[in-house]
């Protein structure tokens, strides 16, 4: 699948339109009064590939992760988020995920369940989903220190390989600042 | 390294950062070199097997020891991208494989 291809464009108007769907629906509960955080995180992980009768598994490239989140304090468990990923190590790419998180609402040790749809748009393509959770302590009202396990499925992309999907069991950890 | 099982697999998960590698070298195309593509784990030179398919078109198994040596072999001295370049500018690794069966 080559950059400008239908596949390829389907693969951008599906993540496309996810976002649209996400933004709608905060646009929807934007009457409260809205909480923006960014959360700036590293991580790494094992990916796993089909191989000659058996699975292959090679480490995760690190990556750096920044994500925009938001909610509101009306239904603080919830939040939506659009996170951009960059991978640092044997390559450089970039990507977006939008994300859906719920919460466990605004205590100091917070545990959050996530799902998401990465896409990846350089130098090569990669389109899948995701799903993981994690942890966010914060020491006070504005900065905290996050974990997170996230498990991520690709189906489609030209980075795959021809005979398969690509899973990766990542997990990645950093800070979260709220404005 | 192989994992002969499953389970093998698994338990070289659980030892995690002991070994980081099972069974392959490569589970997406960008693990592999400038002009190598990923396929079954291993990178494949894109092109080469036009030149280098001759008697050997019936099997498109990469775990054929001939072809897993061939590509460690040209991974390791690959050092013309040039080269590569031109080769892959008229054939990819999906026609070398659709080549290879239909011939």
């Amino acid at each position: 699948m080559e950059h400008g291809t239908p596949e390829y464009r389907n693969c951008f108007t599906a993540a496309l339109l996810i976002f649209v769907v996400c933004m709608a629906y905060s646009s929807v509960v934007t009457a409260q009064r809205p909480v923006y955080d960014t959360a700036a995180s590293l991580g790494t992980g094992l990916s796993f590939g089909p191989g000659d009768g058996h699975a292959v598994v090679m480490p995760s490239p690190i990556y750096l992760d920044l994500d925009f989140l938001y909610a509101n304090d009306e239904r603080p468990q919830y939040e939506l988020g659009v996170g951009l990923q960059a991978e640092v190590q044997g390559r450089v790419s970039v990507g977006i995920v939008p994300q859906i998180r719920y919460t466990s609402g605004p205590e100091v040790l917070m545990w959050y369940a996530l799902a998401g749809a990465p896409l990846v748009v350089a130098p090569f393509s990669l389109f899948g989903v995701e799903a993981g959770g994690g942890f966010l302590w914060r020491f006070d009202e504005k900065f905290g220190v996050f974990a997170e396990v996230v498990v991520d499925y690709f189906f489609l992309g030209t980075d795959l390989q021809k005979s398969g999907a690509l899973i990766q069991l990542d997990s990645n950890a950093g800070i979260r600042v709220r404005f | 390294m192989h994992c002969k099982t499953h389970k093998s697999c698994f338990t070289f998960f659980i030892a995690g950062s002991l070994i980081w590698a099972c069974g392959g070298d490569c589970v997406r195309n960008s693990d592999c070199k400038a002009g190598y593509y990923c396929e079954a784990g291993y990178c494949w030179e894109k092109g080469s097997a036009d030149a280098d398919s001759g008697g050997d078109t019936d099997s498109n198994e990469p775990s054929d020891s001939e072809t897993t040596s061939q590509s460690k072999d040209t991974a390791t001295d690959s050092d013309s991208l040039s080269d590569t370049g031109s080769d892959t500018a008229g054939t990819s690794g999906t026609d070398f494989v659709d080549d290879t069966g239909t011939g």
